[in-house]
């Protein structure tokens, strides 16, 4: 049974939870004096009432079901990039209301492609929205409105395991909304040290709060038309680097390893260790083939962008030193490939994530031991336990589906006149909530010169990669709306 | 509160349900996929795979934190270690649920102590206990008892006919004159009602009361039901539930016969009972059960190890002449479906133990509770007003008590009153309180 008053309603407490965010940007609006403040306190007053209105449906405090709590986090989604957008169209940012969403649900979803082409023509106040919305999207919408709204407690798994990244959903303490608190608390205290450190590094409080958002979250929106390459520092790029890292791995393992001040917990997990290991891997690849092909003048410049990059791509952040785009064609293609696999399950990274990856990679092989010796108990074991057949088939149909989506999506954007790199590097790059691709959206360009159509497909990838394709997908099956 | 429950069956799944909405942090430890699955999916609890009795589990739960453990797996040996190891880690109160009355009744086991057991429940037990008190009240379907069992709590099925159908009733107020009562609720159609003033009582409805225990037969007789003495009962089925109810009655001099379909089991009863009389045979086996008088008993009590043997035999028993059919179910959610069939009680093990522990947990604040089986909305709780509270000193409809509360009885030093919304409560005063289960935490608050 699906009560649509509730769903309603929770999705109104998650507004209200938003419109209080959306006030943030104000002190930075008054210190530069920007002209955005009316649009902001607009908004939050547009969205707060709105979510009361909703929430007022049905204000008790029932238990969640599953199916209403898939609802509640893809419509929740959905509306909140639908108010997250009014600052951006009501302040003239944009000209169409399309344009507006689109950047919105990019910055939730932490996807970091944008269709702004001046960015540094716009104030403060939208400027620090853009960037403030990575950091929400990145822990979390719902996982915030459970961290500080009374209500969303009953039920409150069921929501937490809608929007959280990963195959299974394990708890650390015995209540979803203590767990939501210390989450966020990792979340700040880690968000907390990039401040510190890029503010040492000599930016400005607003940029590095800014960018802070945007690693955090690994979106990629930077305040700088030229990304984070405007500085042109190799401290910042090493600062940001490692933070993008820290966000893409998951944030239990940190609040673990935070709590007991053991750093071992890292070495103890199959994906960390899979994760540290292709990135590894990669940069090491991409410098030689850098400096192989003469791109920089030197081994340090070289290792610099390409760590900068392997970093970004891989935690899906797609912040820019480099316009790789312009890159020999093996580092060319091995940022492609890193767009599908993305960070680790619980992290703010998007894409099909590490743990996935790996999984998959051990499902084969034990297939391959069973064609060799068909009669051995060959069970697929993560970290210690043997992982359960429902979560090897959730693993490889959510592989599947991601596919699915990636090509019907790439071949929509084909229809509508995108070259093949181009089609294909877009849906990988907002699919994977990364942000540039490559061709004519690549680091350099934006997706700007996009048709309303190829916009729209777009913003539909990043919702559905941020979601990990189930929550989003199985709303279009009828058999979810039968009674 | 932390709080530990090994198992993630009926009984600790329903716990770990109660407990969470009150403010425990649940960690559940077992080690069945399926039963982990579906409590991490529909609480809001934390869960351990693992067996309850291993220190491996015990500690990935957060043993050394834990300030109550609830034992309540499958195997009595696996709750029974668990409470010894829990005892070691400094795990301050220990609940287990050991079947083998060799536990309970043995003193040198002395009730679970010598195994670090705070509170041993036995389950035949508990549910025997209940079962005792149905036959003894015939006329309800349920019967909570308060005040040392001086205020009683009677849920009952209004037939067609009875008195009071079809009045408000606010028209009963010269009979409340002399017999004060309350009815706190009405189940019909699968809903929980809070009467007013207006409301009907229609043919069908499942009320509830509260009432002083010597005003129950005039109240019976308004409702359409004849309180009388019992004295034949039938006990179909002589295992460790049968046994336990038939000794107590010969204890109260009824006329008891007791049927069982095991031939070595029947020796042995008639070994260990010496006024009840033995019958072997099958409990739907009609003829000899009617030529036994069955059309006469004044209670029959399906009690085999087999819930389907339960419920024909009282559906039988029924439809021969019986006046009172108890069946003991093992699934808790046939519960609300008996009634309808013609069952007057049934009774489930799995809820007795629920409530038992329940009740024990809340030991301190709350007394005694009383859970409304059919429906997981409402409960009925005895609490004291505790010195200082807002609500002392204050008439009832001016406490500011939260919707969906109802106080259906005041024990004011020794007199027992069936309040009224100008009655007024004092500090040390213990109330009998029917709520909703959504205003149970409120409630609590205020109390506390």
């Amino acid at each position: 049974m699906l009560r649509l008053d509730l769903v309603i309603s929770r999705v109104g407490a998650i507004l209200v939870a938003l419109a209080a965010f959306m006030l943030t940007p104000i002190p930075f609006s008054l210190y530069y004096g920007a002209d955005d403040i009316r649009v902001l306190l607009l908004t939050a007053g547009l969205t707060a009432g709105a979510g009361l209105l909703m929430y007022r449906l049905h204000p008790g405090g029932e238990e969640i079901g599953h199916k209403e709590g898939i609802l509640i986090v893809t419509l929740g989604w959905v509306l909140a990039a639908g108010f997250g957008a009014l600052p951006f169209y009501l302040y003239g940012t944009f000209p169409t209301y399309t344009d507006a969403y689109f950047e919105a649900m990019s910055g939730l979803t932490t996807t970091g492609a944008s269709v702004l082409a001046d960015i540094e023509a716009q104030p403060a106040g939208i400027l620090f929205w853009r960037d403030l919305t990575h950091w929400i999207g990145g822990m979390g919408i719902v996982v915030l409105s459970l961290a500080v709204l009374p209500l969303l407690g009953a039920g409150g798994m069921q929501l937490y395991k809608a929007e959280v990244p990963g195959p299974t959903a394990d708890k650390l303490v015995p209540r979803v909304r203590e767990m939501a608190r210390r989450l966020y608390l990792v979340y700040a205290i880690i968000s907390a040290a990039e401040v510190l450190l890029l503010l040492a590094g000599g930016m400005s409080l607003f940029d590095a709060l800014t960018h802070m958002f945007g690693t955090m979250g690994t979106g990629g929106f930077s305040p700088r038309n030229a990304s984070v390459g405007a500085y042109d520092s190799a401290y910042v790029d090493v600062v940001i680097s490692v933070f993008m890292f820290i966000a893409g791995a998951n944030f239990l393992l940190h609040y673990h390893a935070m709590r007991r001040g053991d750093f071992s917990v890292y070495a103890r997990d199959e994906e960390f260790k899979f994760y540290a290991g292709l990135v590894g891997f990669f940069i090491l690849t991409v410098t030689a083939n850098l400096v192989l092909n003469r791109v920089y003048p030197g081994l340090l410049s070289a290792l610099r962008y390409a760590m900068f990059s392997v970093v970004s791509i891989t935690t899906t952040t797609g912040f820019v030193t480099a316009d790789f785009a312009k890159w020999p064609s093996y580092a060319h293609y091995v940022l492609l490939f890193l767009m599908f696999v993305g960070g680790c399950a619980g992290s703010t990274g998007g894409a099909v994530k590490c743990v996935r990856v790996w999984l998959l990679l051990k499902i084969a092989y034990a297939q391959l031991f069973r064609i060799v010796h068909p009669k051995a108990v060959r069970n697929v074991w993560y970290n210690g336990k043997i992982v359960p057949p429902e979560v090897v088939q959730g693993i490889q149909s959510m592989f599947v589906l991601y596919l699915s989506v990636f090509i019907l999506a790439s071949l929509a954007l084909a229809w509508l006149g995108q070259d093949v790199i181009t089609a294909v590097s877009a849906v990988a790059a907002t699919l994977g909530n990364i942000g540039p691709g490559l061709g004519a959206v690549g680091p350099a360009d934006n997706y700007a010169h996009f048709s309303l159509a190829a916009k729209w497909i777009a913003t539909f990838c990043m919702l559905v990669g941020r979601l990990e394709v189930y929550s989003v997908i199985v709303l279009l099956a009828p058999e979810f709306w039968r009674k | 509160m932390k709080t530990i429950i090994i198992g993630a069956g009926e009984v600790g799944f329903h716990i770990a349900e109660r407990l969470s909405r009150e403010g425990h942090d649940i960690v559940i430890i077992e080690r069945d996929r399926a039963a982990r699955e579906r409590a991490a999916e529909q609480l809001d609890v934390m869960t351990v795979e693992g067996n309850g009795s291993s220190p491996k589990a015990l500690e990935e739960a957060g043993v050394r934190e834990a300030d109550l453990i609830i034992a309540v797996a499958d195997i009595d040996e696996v709750n029974i270690s668990a409470c010894i190891l829990a005892k070691e880690y400094g795990v301050a109160r220990r609940i287990a649920r050991v079947r083998d009355p060799d536990f309970s009744e043995n003193p040198f086991v002395d009730h679970g102590r010598r195994l670090g057991i705070d509170f041993l429940i036995n389950p035949n037990i508990v549910v025997a206990d209940e079962i005792l008190t149905l036959i003894k009240t015939p006329a309800a379907a349920e019967v909570g008892k308060f005040a040392e069992g001086r205020v009683l709590m009677l849920g009952l099925q209004i037939a067609e006919g009875a008195p009071i159908v079809d009045r408000p009733l606010r028209a009963l107020r010269a009979f409340h004159a002399t017999t004060p009562f309350l009815i706190v609720a009405i189940y019909r159609q699968g809903k929980l009602l809070i009467p007013d003033g207006q409301t009907l009582v229609q043919a069908g409805d499942h009320l509830y009361f509260i009432s002083k225990r010597e005003a129950i037969n005039p109240i019976l007789t308004l409702l359409g039901k004849k309180e009388s003495i019992v004295e034949r009962v039938f006990l179909i089925g002589g295992g460790r539930v049968g046994l336990r109810i038939a000794r107590q009655l010969e204890g109260e001099h009824f006329q008891t016969r007791l049927m069982e379909r095991n031939p070595e089991r029947c020796d042995e009863l008639s070994r260990l009972l010496s006024r009840t009389l033995i019958l072997r045979g099958d409990g739907t086996d009609m003829r000899s059960l009617i030529e036994e008088g069955i059309a006469d008993a004044d209670a029959v009590a399906a009690v085999t190890d087999d819930e389907g043997t339960n419920i024909l035999a009282a559906l039988l028993a029924k439809e021969h002449g019986a006046r009172k059919v108890v069946a003991l179910i093992k699934r808790p959610h046939l519960l609300h479906l008996l009634p309808h069939l013609g069952i007057d009680a049934a009774v489930s093990p799995r809820i007795c133990t629920a409530n038992v522990i329940l009740k024990y947990v809340r030991k301190g604040r709350v007394v005694s509770i009383f859970e409304i089986p059919e429906s997981e909305d409402a409960e009925t709780l005895e609490m004291v007003v505790p010195a200082g509270s807002r609500l002392a000193g204050k008439p009832i409809r001016e406490a500011g008590l939260p919707p969906g509360v109802i106080i259906g009885a005041v024990v004011h030093r020794d007199e027992i009153i069936i309040p009224r919304g100008a009655t007024i409560l004092h500090p040390d005063d213990r109330v009998v309180v029917f709520a909703l289960s959504p205003a149970i935490a409120q409630l609590e608050r205020l109390f506390a």
